[in-house]
């Protein structure tokens, strides 16, 4: 089965799993570790996930009038809050962590990385926005669309991202997307 | 071209043989639910039935007949600490946090196209040698800081650069959703990718057409 990467046997194949371990590895380090315990302020993801709370609730407000934001919280007919980890941090680190620690220039890393991650934040938001109307027609499946089914698809789709860029990334296609 | 169409026709046959397993292993609800709870709360408490933590606190897993008619995956940890006045509860899905990543490695491990069943064993049997006890290790990491001071009754003393730790890896590797899946899907294809390639069968050397002898 071709993967689209060396196997670990190889010296490429081990450098890069290597590699895709340290920049995870520091990437979760920074975006998990409990500042807090240590005196630092317990919402220094305050702002980021408010913005994010921003994207999203501009884009429902496409599909839907009445929509307001205030701060993290999204309100309408199904009343949401954007927490930490409904950003898809975890899928958004994986994948670039795979891309940054591929064996390939730099130039086409960075642009993999870009065009990958804006297309992974763009398929979050469409789950906010899917979620949310799941939650106002039919409120009993929230749960399992929202802890169960789209967490499999958002990892289908970077896993799918990254097997597209790895062919970008080797040479083999002409562009990512 | 071809080879690109037979790539994307691999993917795709992987992709359906995964969404099959998978789905037999986990579409049925509350399925063995009941029953896996019940198996988790007697280990549970072979570990901590009839031990005595810090100031006589006391724990104990349930997953009685009403609770599991209701939430038919869940076990609940009840710490009694004799200077409250109630016990803590502390629930678990064991559905996300256990049996979800166990059938998506199963999933993976059979339907990915090895060239041979004996290596789809070999992946399984190995995944499934690593995965069980990380689980169930990252699943405890949390406890251990809940109940080593963070939570609200203190059974045992924890520095804090433990708890640091713990809830770093908690965090991390438990609490994002997609990692109940990205887990079993790295250590997947960490195992696969650890596979020497399947060497074609040399045609033994006296291949040549026998000849009748005069």
């Amino acid at each position: 089965m071709n993967l689209a990467l060396e196997p670990l046997a190889t010296r490429t194949g081990a450098r890069f799993a290597l590699r895709y371990a340290l920049i995870a590895g520091g990437l979760f380090a920074i975006y998990a570790f409990p500042f807090e315990l240590f005196g630092a302020r317990h919402d220094w993801l305050a702002g980021y996930l408010a913005a994010y709370a921003r994207l999203a609730g501009g884009v429902l407000r496409i599909f839907e009038s009445g929509i307001v934001v205030d701060g993290a919280r999204i309100n309408g007919r199904f009343p949401m809050e954007i927490v930490r980890n409904c950003d898809a941090i975890e899928i958004n680190i994986l994948f670039l962590s795979a891309v940054l620690a591929f064996p390939a220039p730099w130039k086409r890393r960075a642009l993999a990385a870009a065009l990958g991650l804006a297309a992974l934040v763009a398929l979050n938001v469409g789950r906010i926005c899917f979620l949310y109307f799941v939650g106002v027609y039919a409120p009993q499946h929230f749960a399992v669309a929202h802890e169960q089914i789209f967490p499999l698809l958002l990892v289908l789709c970077a896993t799918l991202a990254f097997l597209r860029c790895a062919r970008y990334l080797r040479g083999d296609g002409r562009e990512v997307a | 071209m071809k080879s690109r169409n037979s790539n994307l026709a691999t993917i795709a046959q992987f992709l359906f043989a995964f969404a099959c397993v998978f789905g037999g292993l986990a579409l049925p609800s509350p399925g063995i639910g009941p029953s896996y709870a019940r198996l988790h709360a007697a280990l549970g408490n072979q570990m901590v039935e009839g031990k005595t933590f810090e100031r006589g606190v006391e724990m104990h897993f349930e997953a009685n007949e009403a609770d599991l008619a209701e939430h038919p995956w869940q076990v609940t940890l009840r710490v009694s600490d004799p200077e409250r006045r109630g016990p803590v509860l502390v629930p678990f899905d064991l559905r996300t946090l256990l049996f979800l990543p166990f059938a998506t490695f199963i999933a993976l491990a059979v339907a990915a196209p090895l060239g041979a069943a004996r290596r789809n064993a070999r992946v399984l049997g190995q995944g499934l040698l690593i995965l069980v006890p990380t689980l169930l290790l990252l699943t405890a990491l949390p406890l251990l800081s809940f109940l080593g001071g963070t939570g609200p009754v203190r059974a045992f003393r924890l520095p804090p650069l433990l708890h640091a730790l713990f809830q770093t890896v908690y965090r991390a590797l438990v609490a994002p959703p997609g990692m109940m899946y990205a887990l079993p899907l790295l250590l997947w294809w960490l195992l696969v990718a650890r596979l020497k390639p399947l060497q074609e069968k040399s045609l033994p050397a006296a291949s040549a057409p026998i000849t009748p002898s005069t």
